[in-house]
């Protein structure tokens, strides 16, 4: 590992290329990390020291304690004395600059003392709530469940569907195939927001509103699935598919026991990108979706975001858990990207 | 087994004919090569004979049946790609039971007939790796087995010797034509190399801008060649051509006379032949021999290989170099000059108008 790290271009020696290509790594490295290492440690600290300036890195929180005389646990707080001495104090109350202590040993007498000579006293502190509240105080369970429904029902059709249209426009030659392609391209210029009312009318019209097959059917069909399949059955030589049809395969098993395994690079990349698509997507299930049990992750993070304030610690936490699978996905699909199989048994 | 018959075959690519009324008789368990040069439609052929190409018109008969409008499997026919088109996510053994498990036969059968194959063709340690963990000419026999393995009435193959080195390619040449022996199945064979086709067919095919030129034996082709085409396609090096006149017709021959090479007599029939009809004399390099005195020729180039010798020069007034082939060792300088002498009853006459060549008189 560390002899990879330390690599240079010329052996033993430093050349401003390996100066350059760390700058340029350390950096992009930074870019991508920073935000969610930011978002991780948020998501374990309190609701205050989310929204407390100046930010802290590391989850800390308020030492408290049980004072005599006094009903509710009282902050700790640390007081130089202006002879140099060091206690530890319980903060009574604070008017300005001067603030009413009092001495956590000797609970009877209370100090007066100017505010800038206490601070407070903060330790590491897990917020770890922030996971398990969620989980009792809203159908955390119900969500992800849909969203795993709907991620993996639709990525599997779009797989599906994707790849016959790409077979059909890459392998056979029919009238009008150009004209058909150049047509599902197309569909790529238009956003969402633009077909947003027609395609939530199809769905109603199709009985599918509020139903989580009417997210997925909406989404399946991707142009740019279609074309990136279609761009890499391209490279797959027409021999192997005649050779097949000479070996008495039907046109199915053609495209099931040959084209689709010289695919799967290009269908993990499909399919990474559809997973993160379905299980980031927001706008559409929020249209179609209308009540609560049929809400996706995404719809559901959206009640801690109440008119008047937003409940950001959840929404971090929740947040940090909706990565995980997406992670997991491409930690899995990410070796077959690179795998190039098809072509290696020509020539 | 089959005998395949090619009755009037034409096709036309949009507006474009590619195959021109072709009627080829192709025997059961005949080797057959199809040559010509590149793009002349010998592998478009070969496809509409397979079944992957539809044709435009005409017939083609598989044991007196036509099958005009049957797929590949149905025509039961086997095909070696020049690419050899091996599935790449398929080890050995997969890619020769693709085929058999898509007929739906039982396992056992399928396992057997691997097995045979596999032994036959030397494939037994390589049968658990993938294509591209075999060497060109492991691909090349993975490629014939999985011909094989569905016993197939026809094997057709698509310039199958392209791909592999020159040592391999006459060692696999050997061994086709021993597996041909064996199996005793009809054979076609394309290629554009002559060599292939003159060692391994016993019938060639001469094909030439869609168009067939000759059908017959290899040394039929070499000795008799029905037109200008054929004499020059086939044969290595290249024939020689020489401008020339009918000069006398009689039952015996008709007398040729040319610029450079003086006048012949050639045993040809002579019904098509009129005095002052401009010809084209053929002369193999073969067929030259050196002498004492005769036509003079100034050497350019000289290619020794110990046992053969080519001697290229020019004749005056000729524009085309000419090439003579000498069967031992010679020795001469380039810029010599040599005598030649040629054998009038090896020469080869085309008429101009029609490019045909006029018919030998047998002796």
């Amino acid at each position: 590992m560390l002899k990879f790290l330390t690599r240079t271009r010329h052996h033993g020696k430093m050349d401003i290329t390996d100066i350059l290509s760390w700058l340029w790594l350390t950096l992009g490295t930074a870019v991508i990390a920073i935000p969610i290492a930011w978002a991780m440690l948020s998501s374990l600290k309190t609701e205050a020291e989310v929204n407390s300036f100046p930010p802290s890195l590391i989850p800390q929180s308020t030492v408290n304690t049980q004072v005599e005389g006094y009903d509710k646990d009282l902050s700790v707080w640390k007081w130089t004395q202006p002879n140099g001495e060091i206690k530890n104090v319980a903060l009574v109350r604070r008017i300005g600059i001067k603030a009413t202590v009092v001495d956590i040993d000797n609970p009877e007498k209370t100090l007066q003392v100017p505010t800038s000579e206490i601070t407070q006293l903060k330790d590491v502190n897990f917020q770890w709530q922030n996971y398990t509240d969620p989980l009792e105080r809203f159908d955390f369970f119900t969500y992800i469940n849909n969203t795993v429904f709907v991620t993996v029902v639709a990525t599997i059709l779009t797989l599906l569907l994707n790849s016959m249209a790409a077979f059909a426009l890459s392998k056979y030659k029919f009238r009008g195939k150009n004209a058909i392609f150049m047509l599902i391209l197309s569909t790529l210029m238009l956003p969402l927001s633009v077909i947003m009312v027609p395609a939530f009318i199809v769905i109603v019209g199709l009985n599918l509103a509020d139903n989580l097959w009417g997210v997925i059917f909406a989404t399946v069909a991707t142009p740019t699935g279609v074309f990136m399949l279609r761009q890499y059955m391209l490279t797959i030589p027409d021999d192997l598919i005649e050779a097949a049809r000479v070996d008495a395969a039907s046109e199915f098993r053609i495209y099931w026991r040959i084209v689709l395994p010289l695919c799967a690079p290009a269908l993990a990349v499909l399919a990474i990108f559809s997973v993160i698509w379905r299980w980031n997507d927001f706008l559409w299930p929020l249209i179609v979706l209308s009540s609560p049990e049929n809400y996706t992750l995404q719809i559901g993070l959206n009640a801690f975001q109440g008119q008047f304030s937003v409940e950001w610690h959840y929404i971090l936490a929740m947040t940090v858990i909706a990565l995980i699978p997406v992670t997991i996905v491409f930690l899995v699909l990410q070796k077959y990207i690179t795998e190039g199989v098809a072509g290696s048994g020509v020539k | 087994m089959a005998a395949i018959q090619l009755k009037n075959l034409h096709k036309r690519y949009e507006s474009i004919d590619v195959m021109h009324h072709v009627n080829v008789d192709i025997e059961d368990g005949e080797f057959v090569a199809l040559v010509g040069p590149s793009g002349c439609g010998k592998s478009t052929l070969l496809r509409l004979i397979s079944g992957l190409e539809d044709i435009t018109s005409g017939e083609i008969l598989f044991d007196g049946k036509v099958v005009n409008r049957l797929s590949p499997a149905e025509r039961e026919i086997a095909m070696v790609f020049q690419s050899y088109a091996l599935y790449p996510h398929m080890t050995v053994k997969k890619n020769l039971s693709f085929g058999l498990e898509n007929l739906n036969m039982d396992r056992a059968i399928i396992e057997e007939r691997i097995q045979k194959a596999a032994k036959l063709l030397d494939l037994l340690p390589y049968m658990d790796r993938k294509p591209r963990a075999l060497s060109g000419g492991q691909r090349q026999r993975v490629a014939i087995g999985r011909a094989i393995v569905r016993n197939p009435k026809v094997f057709l193959f698509d310039e199958p010797l392209s791909n592999l080195d020159a040592k391999l390619r006459v060692q696999t040449r050997g061994e086709i034509t021993k597996l041909h022996k064996k199996l005793n199945t009809t054979m076609i064979y394309v290629t554009h190399d002559q060599v292939e086709a003159m060692t391994m067919a016993e019938k060639i095919v001469v094909v030439n801008a869609g168009k067939i030129e000759q059908v017959g034996k290899p040394l039929d082709l070499f000795e008799r060649p029905a037109n200008r085409f054929v004499a020059e396609f086939i044969g290595s090096p290249k024939m020689n051509m020489f401008k020339s006149k009918i000069t006398n017709v009689s039952d015996s021959g008709i007398e040729v006379t040319s610029n450079t090479i003086d006048h012949f007599c050639i045993p040809v029939a002579s019904e098509n032949a009129k005095i002052g009809d401009s010809v084209t004399l053929g002369v193999r390099p073969s067929h030259i021999e050196i002498a004492e005195s005769g036509i003079p020729l100034e050497i350019t180039q000289l290619e020794c290989m110990g046992h053969e010798t080519f001697i290229y020069g020019s004749l005056k007034g000729e524009s085309e170099d000419l090439v003579a082939h000498l069967p031992h060792h010679f020795e001469a300088e380039i810029g010599d000059t040599i005598y030649l002498r040629f054998s009038s009853q090896f020469m080869h006459v085309f008429c101009d108008k029609t490019d045909q060549a006029f018919k030998r008189i047998e002796s």
